[in-house]
């Protein structure tokens, strides 16, 4: 017989995250990964630097994902594999072969601008020294080279991968004094759309350009980043470089985050405003805004929408903004809890205090699929999974929306979605996720 | 360089072959390990996994459990899940993590039977080998478990052995030799690893004939041969003559004749001088058979990056350790006929013959499980289009 699969109602959470929970699945479970579990992984984030390469060391096994996603998305020819064996694991001889592995690397591409060289779980557990490896080749071969850490091992811990990644690809960019109008974008995969209001707002207030890694074709462009006099971080896991960022190039930063609530997006441009010492007029774009999600509306009907977790999105800010927007949330899947969660998850529970939140990853949720929920639209391919006959948008990490336009390009988004629906699996597997 | 891959993704891994093996067996399978090599399974070596309800589970490991070396936090999850959803069985695997701290499985193995009163297999996955390891492992161990002891007369049953997908495919093949086989007077057909549950495992000991149609099935088929005195057959199908052979072999162990056909060469002689099938052995060989008896090829090589046993080895077969070896094999024997994964063509200089695309998914992962040849019995479709004209050489 089936077990029911583990929730908390919205309510039953609020008190939990009150009395300090971090997580829905505490480390008393097993893990479940069901097939839309995942984002960029390490190797695709790594490979954000322009014009370089990765070396990976690990066993066999751990690059299969990175390697097949690579294949898939285009980025497979600037990474290398090292395999550590048994005989490694007990010598430690891997750092000494990683060297002969960039010797040989080199002499068979034409020379990149920069390295990486990624560690797995079992080199934490060893306490290899990559950061001293990664110093010496660059030492012996003239090319700006840093450590990264695929270590899952690591995520429960201050430094998990998936913010150790993006402190280390902006590690290449180097310190420079003399400081530009202009700001970076952290903790995103993707540059903010050229669709964004952002932009001319910025450009406005004499704020230009706007940089993100994403949008640097060219490694000389990446260092440029050290110019700007200010860092914006729009998503958690940028927080990590962002601080980095801070003490080393001397770049400070404020968290003004993607939103999707109306409000929420006028409290990221005031933070802004604020903390840049300019004045950003965009009471326009807030009033299109809102005639936008009243035509959508009427478009769309009083949906049903499922909010998952693997999406461009604070999953509770997002359930929260949908419902202010007019449209039934019943169902969150998630299993993270940030401290920039509470406000959301207190105002979700004063106002649909029997919204349930399931955690993807409980054992349960191998069986998940028996409860056929019924809703009318998923938002994340996990969403999408776990209730099956939704139709669903992908809500991605591919492009990153930002300020009025995200509330704009997420209402198009479940629209095409809603009138256009795409095989979930197809959709899924094309995304390349890795867990 | 010894393990340096430039072009080659990494394969699939032995924890890969173990969950592989144990998917459709109802049973709690757990990889020791912080998620991302229970990620590898079931996001890119399992095409089964999505919509299945298969409770195979990442123990979650973190590293201050492993530092402590706190294995009671381990055994207490399995247990929650033990209470939480009733299974045949518990599986506990090992990846990368456990063998850098020496976990020992066994022992855990032995803690969690006595807790659960459940079999409990434990296997030392390392990440390091590749799933044909895993898989041969797993075999084996759910033959010594679950295969009841049999004396009694031998029934028309046939197990196919080494039928997971990362070497056979979503099913579609070992549905068409299961066909094959009912039509050689087999009632009942089960593969391990994709239809057969414990059940149907259980009574293997009563089975006429083993059908072996990849390398992990080996071992196992030796097993239950030296048990169970049951003979076993290598190989699968492809092409008329294999499948006349096969045909006649597989009816002859019940007695049972079919009728002798002849296999005409459709090819014109000479069309290709020598050829090389790159992939996993069974099913290398067995296109080495479809091209000698079908094209009438006389030199077919045969190599695999995977395990390779002696008894299926021919003269100038070649284990490849590293990426290297097959570029250098390649262009020391000139092949004008290439059979193999798509990712190996870029290993492969320009001038080389025809190469014919032949998905495998324990190499290529999601790129191609959707789109796999058809092979078994006389249906070539997937092959013997492609093979009637030479390639061009510059």
């Amino acid at each position: 017989m089936a077990c029911a699969p583990y929730s908390l109602s919205i309510t039953e959470l609020k008190t939990a995250v009150e009395s300090g929970t971090r997580k829905l699945l505490d480390g008393g479970s097993l893990r479940y990964c069901p097939p839309s579990a995942g984002g960029w992984g390490i190797i695709r984030v790594g490979l954000l630097v322009p014009e370089s390469i990765m070396l990976f060391v690990s066993p066999a096994g751990c690059g299969r994902h990175g390697a097949i996603a690579g294949l898939q998305l285009g980025f497979r020819q600037r990474l290398f594999f090292l395999y550590v064996d048994e005989v490694d694991l007990v010598t430690g001889r891997h750092l000494e072969r990683a060297k002969e592995a960039v010797e040989e690397i080199l002499a068979s591409i034409s020379r990149p601008r920069a390295i990486m060289i990624c560690a797995t779980c079992i080199d934490d557990l060893l306490v290899s020294d990559y950061e001293k490896l990664a110093e010496e080749v660059e030492n012996d071969y003239r090319i700006p080279v840093r450590a990264c850490h695929m270590n899952p091992i690591a995520m429960d811990g201050k430094k998990p991968p998936q913010l150790t990644i993006q402190k280390a690809i902006h590690e290449f960019i180097p310190a420079v004094k003399q400081k530009e109008q202009a700001i970076n974008m952290l903790g995103s995969f993707a540059a903010i759309n050229r669709g964004s209001e952002f932009y001319e707002l910025m450009a406005g207030a004499g704020v230009s350009p706007v940089r993100h890694i994403a949008a640097c074709s060219t490694f000389d462009d990446l260092c440029s980043m050290g110019r700007s006099f200010y860092n914006v971080l729009i998503k958690p896991g940028g927080k990590l470089a962002a601080e980095y960022m801070a003490k080393a190039l001397n770049i400070p930063y404020c968290y003004a985050p993607v939103s999707y609530g109306l409000e929420a997006i006028a409290a990221s441009y005031r933070k802004l405003e604020e903390q840049l010492g300019i004045s950003l007029d965009t009471a326009a774009y807030y009033e299109k805004t809102e005639k936008a999600i009243n035509y959508y509306r009427k478009i769309l009907g009083s949906i049903s929408i499922a909010v998952g977790e693997n999406i461009n999105a604070c999953p509770f800010e997002l359930a929260r903004a949908l419902l202010s927007y007019g449209f039934e949330v019943p169902y969150i899947f998630t299993d993270q809890v940030l401290d920039i969660d509470r406000e959301n998850i207190n105002w979700l529970a004063e106002r649909r205090p029997h919204i349930k939140v399931f955690t993807n990853a409980h054992p349960s949720m191998a069986n998940f699929l028996d409860e056929k929920l019924k809703v009318d639209l998923a938002i994340g391919f996990d969403a999408g999974y776990f209730c099956s006959g939704a139709k669903t948008a992908a809500l991605s990490m591919d492009c990153q929306a930002y300020g009025f336009e995200a509330a704009n390009s997420l209402l198009k988004e479940m629209t095409l979605a809603m009138n256009n629906p795409h095989s979930h699996r197809e959709q899924m597997y094309a995304a390349g996720l890795v867990l | 360089m010894k393990g340096l891959y430039k072009y080659l993704p990494p394969f699939a891994p032995d924890y890969s072959g173990v969950c592989s093996v144990l998917f459709n067996l109802n049973g709690i399978v757990i990889i020791h390990d912080a998620s991302g090599c229970t990620g590898n399974f079931t996001g890119y070596d399992e095409p089964r996994w999505y919509g299945s309800n298969a409770a195979i589970f990442s123990s979650g490991l973190r590293e201050i459990e492993a530092v402590l070396g706190d294995d009671e936090r381990l055994i207490n999850r399995i247990m929650e899940a033990v209470e939480r959803m009733p299974r045949n069985f518990v599986a506990l695997l090992g990846s990368p993590a456990p063998a850098v701290i020496g976990t020992d499985m066994q022992a855990l193995a032995r803690i969690l039977k006595a807790r659960s009163g459940l079999p409990v297999l434990s296997f030392d996955t390392t990440g390091i080998k590749y799933y044909d390891t895993g898989a041969s492992q797993a075999y084996l161990e759910i033959a010594r478990n679950f295969v009841k002891p049999w004396n009694g007369k031998k029934q028309a049953l046939v197990n196919i052995l080494g039928a997971i997908p990362l070497d056979m495919g979503k099913g579609k093949r070992v549905r068409d030799i299961g066909l094959l086989l009912r039509q050689c007077g087999f009632s009942k057909v089960y593969a391990w690893g994709q239809n057969a549950g414990l059940k149907e495992i259980s009574q293997a000991g009563a089975a006429s004939l083993n059908l072996v149609v990849a390398y992990s099935g080996l071992a196992v088929a030796r097993y239950l041969h030296e048990h169970f005195a049951t003979p076993y057959m290598v190989g699968i199908p492809i092409g008329q003559g294999s499948t006349n052979q096969f045909m006649r072999t597989a009816s002859s162990v019940l007695g049972l004749e079919t009728p002798p056909r002849t296999t005409p060469y459709l090819l014109p002689p000479n069309t290709y001088a020598q050829a090389l099938v790159i992939g996993e052995q069974v099913m290398a060989g067995s296109i080495r058979s479809f091209l000698r008896l079908d094209w009438g090829i006389r030199k077919v090589n045969v190599a695999s990056f995977f395990a390779m046993d002696k008894e299926l080895w021919e003269e100038g077969d070649k284990f490849l350790e590293e990426e290297d070896d097959l570029s250098s094999l390649c262009q020391k024997e000139n092949y004008d006929l290439i059979i193999g994964d798509p990712l190996y063509e870029n290993l492969l200089g320009a001038n080389q013959g025809r190469f014919i695309h032949f998905p495998h998914v324990a190499v290529s992962s999601r790129l191609y499980w959707d789109n796999e040849p058809a092979c078994v019995s006389k249906q070539l479709e997937g092959l013997s289009s492609k093979l009637k004209t030479p390639a061009r050489r510059t």
